[in-house]
């Protein structure tokens, strides 16, 4: 690994698709398997958290989780009168009346329900303007819990991926990414060289700029097929300037060979290296969807060699 | 697939949406065969790519572009004469758009949603909204019976991509029928693409009782992705087999339908549900 990663700042490498499907998480969870004996950690961005055949497959052990709280968001007190005038102040179409009966005070609706408006967790921005401007103060601002968070130690060997099992559509925001990686760092951090790899968004995420600010080293994974080029340049543009190494891998390349020509050229252009990606094999994907671990990958099986030849590179 | 057909207003479109629980599960090609499929049935057909960020659909397609055209929303204005630099306003931002510093209030742009909070708080004055471009969009022609819509965000913009998926599904209007490919996850941006549709086609690789919040289940065609080919939901249409070849003729084509097999069957199905719903609401 490069002089970046030792001490309390371990290298943190983010594998991240042009688009979403490239096939960047399993080639980042693969690189993370093959790095042997060291404190490596895994984050991974999605938000549904690790699938149990995707844990098995390397060889994790049992999650143990802490609540994780999101930004700031909205939340409507007893103290409303019913106005609705947050509704109109709400741009995001989050603040809803639930009364059958439009214009009714609140404590007049039913005894039950002491507000006639709602807040919808998933639409509210957590901008605060709602809290801001209620004539009668009724709106706080709180930070939910959103999820939780799982560190999940391996089972074989001193390594731990870091995941997060956010509720049903909540998505990672910059602040819950960045404390996944805060995390996959620290854990990073007790065995100097060990690397962080962060992976699970694409390119095509609002967060990805922000990401590739808060990594070291950017492999940007692509696979040939139509418009590949065209998103690999967008993803250049919004990696441009932001990170200290951008290097390109192409997965299932060998699939339409005269695609990966024209993505060479355009690393070429713009003097990015270029790194062979992982060849289409079904052992990869079945061990991924059965959870055998990914470990136990014959010696000689490509993707095994593609990925040692890519970590060389990094 | 049996559940009865939801009467829609005359003049509105059947709309159709295409997610999926995460990003490789063929959701675009999906989107793109089953606009194709109903277009060579009769129905004029507009594929709306809801995807700002990266539109991925129109490449698979050979399509003449009309003009752009700018998509703008407000976005603040300091008046630096009328400014006291007091704060209040980056004070009051919860997404740092806005920085008190020596020579003023600085404004980023990119972190900016749009509130509208910073004009309201500000004790001057000093802060005007102005309608700024957040990104483009274009409408093209594939042939006869098939149009797309698509925007693309500006890299200075792209916190907006629900607010600009929104703005794609409300401009969307004039067609028949409309096939939505949505980005993947369930996500604000993902949910806004499917809001009021009549049907969403959901790649999932998960157990099929994690939800899917922002529309009735009734209303969610489930398909087992390629990722789990081993599990039988009575949804399922398509049966991805997983197979290398399958994988290769997808990759290349940017299609399912052009793979053969049971892949290509199901699309071909499902296809034809999807027609007859959609005949069955306009007649």
């Amino acid at each position: 690994m490069g002089e970046a990663g030792h001490g309390m700042n371990p290298q943190t490498i983010l594998v991240a698709g042009v688009r979403p499907g490239t096939g960047a998480t399993t080639l980042a969870a693969l690189l993370w398997s093959r790095i042997r004996s060291r404190a490596a950690s895994l984050v991974l961005l999605r938000p549904e958290g690790l699938p149990d055949a995707f844990r098995a497959a390397l060889e994790l052990g049992t999650p143990e989780r802490q609540p994780l709280e999101g930004r700031d968001q909205a939340r409507i007190t007893e103290a409303c009168f019913g106005c609705g005038s947050c509704a109109l102040l709400c741009r995001f179409g989050a603040i809803r009346r639930t009364s059958a009966r439009p214009g009714a005070f609140a404590a007049h609706v039913t005894e039950n329900a002491p507000t006639a408006w709602t807040i919808d967790p998933l639409s509210c921005t957590g901008c605060g303007v709602c809290a801001r401007f209620c004539p009668s103060g009724a709106i706080v601002l709180r930070q939910p819990v959103i999820g939780s968070l799982e560190i999940i130690p391996g089972t074989s060997r001193n390594a731990t991926a870091v995941a997060a099992a956010l509720e049903p559509g909540r998505e990672h925001d910059l602040k819950t990414a960045l404390r996944l990686i805060r995390e996959g760092r620290s854990l990073a951090s007790a065995e100097p060289g060990s690397p962080v790899f962060v992976t699970g968004v694409s390119a095509a995420a609002p967060i990805f700029p922000d990401l590739c600010a808060a990594s070291s080293r950017l492999v940007l994974v692509t696979a040939p097929g139509p418009g590949a080029a065209r998103h690999l340049e967008t993803a250049l543009v919004r990696a441009h300037g932001r990170t200290e190494t951008i290097r390109v891998a192409i997965s299932f390349m060998e699939q339409d060979p005269e695609a990966a020509t024209h993505i060479e050229t355009v690393c070429q252009t713009r003097g990015i290296d270029f790194l062979r990606g992982l060849p289409y094999t079904e052992s990869l994907h079945e061990r991924l969807r059965d959870g055998r671990p990914l470990d136990a990958l014959p010696a000689e099986d490509p993707v095994r060699t593609a990925a040692d030849t890519i970590l060389s590179f990094l | 697939m049996t559940d009865p057909v939801r009467p829609t207003a005359s003049g509105r479109a059947f709309s159709v949406a295409v997610g999926a629980r995460h990003g490789g599960l063929g959701a675009t090609a999906l989107a793109v065969d089953l606009a194709l499929l109903l277009a060579d049935r009769g129905i004029a057909a507009l594929l709306v790519d809801a995807d700002p960020l990266m539109p991925a659909a129109a490449a698979r397609l050979e399509t003449a572009w009309g003009e752009e055209i700018g998509v703008a929303a407000l976005s603040p204005t300091v008046n630096h004469e009328l400014c006291q630099r007091c704060g209040a306003c980056s004070d009051f931002c919860a997404f740092d758009a806005l920085e008190l510093r020596e020579a003023g209030i600085r404004f980023f742009p990119d972190r900016c949603i749009g509130c509208g909070g910073c004009r309201r708080i500000c004790p001057s004055r000093a802060i005007t909204e102005t309608q700024r471009l957040l990104g483009t969009a274009r409408r093209g022609i594939v042939d006869s019976r098939l149009s797309v819509l698509e925007a693309r965000l500006a890299e200075d913009a792209l916190g907006w991509s629900a607010p600009m998926t929104a703005w794609l599904r409300q401009s969307a209007r004039p067609a028949p029928f409309q096939m939505i490919r949505a980005v993947p996850g369930i996500g604000r941006t993902a949910r806004e693409a499917w809001r009021g549709v009549d049907r969403l086609v959901f790649l999932d690789d998960a157990a099929t009782d994690v939800p899917v919040p922002g529309l009735e289940t009734d209303r969610i065609i489930r398909i087992p992705s390629r990722a789990a080919p081993r599990t039988e939901p009575g949804a399922g249409m398509i049966r991805f087999d997983g197979s290398a070849e399958t994988a290769r003729a997808i990759l290349r084509s940017g299609r399912l339908a052009s793979s053969g097999g049971s892949v290509a069957d199901g699309v071909h199905r499902l296809a034809g549900s999807l027609a007859e719903l959609a005949g069955g609401a306009h007649g």
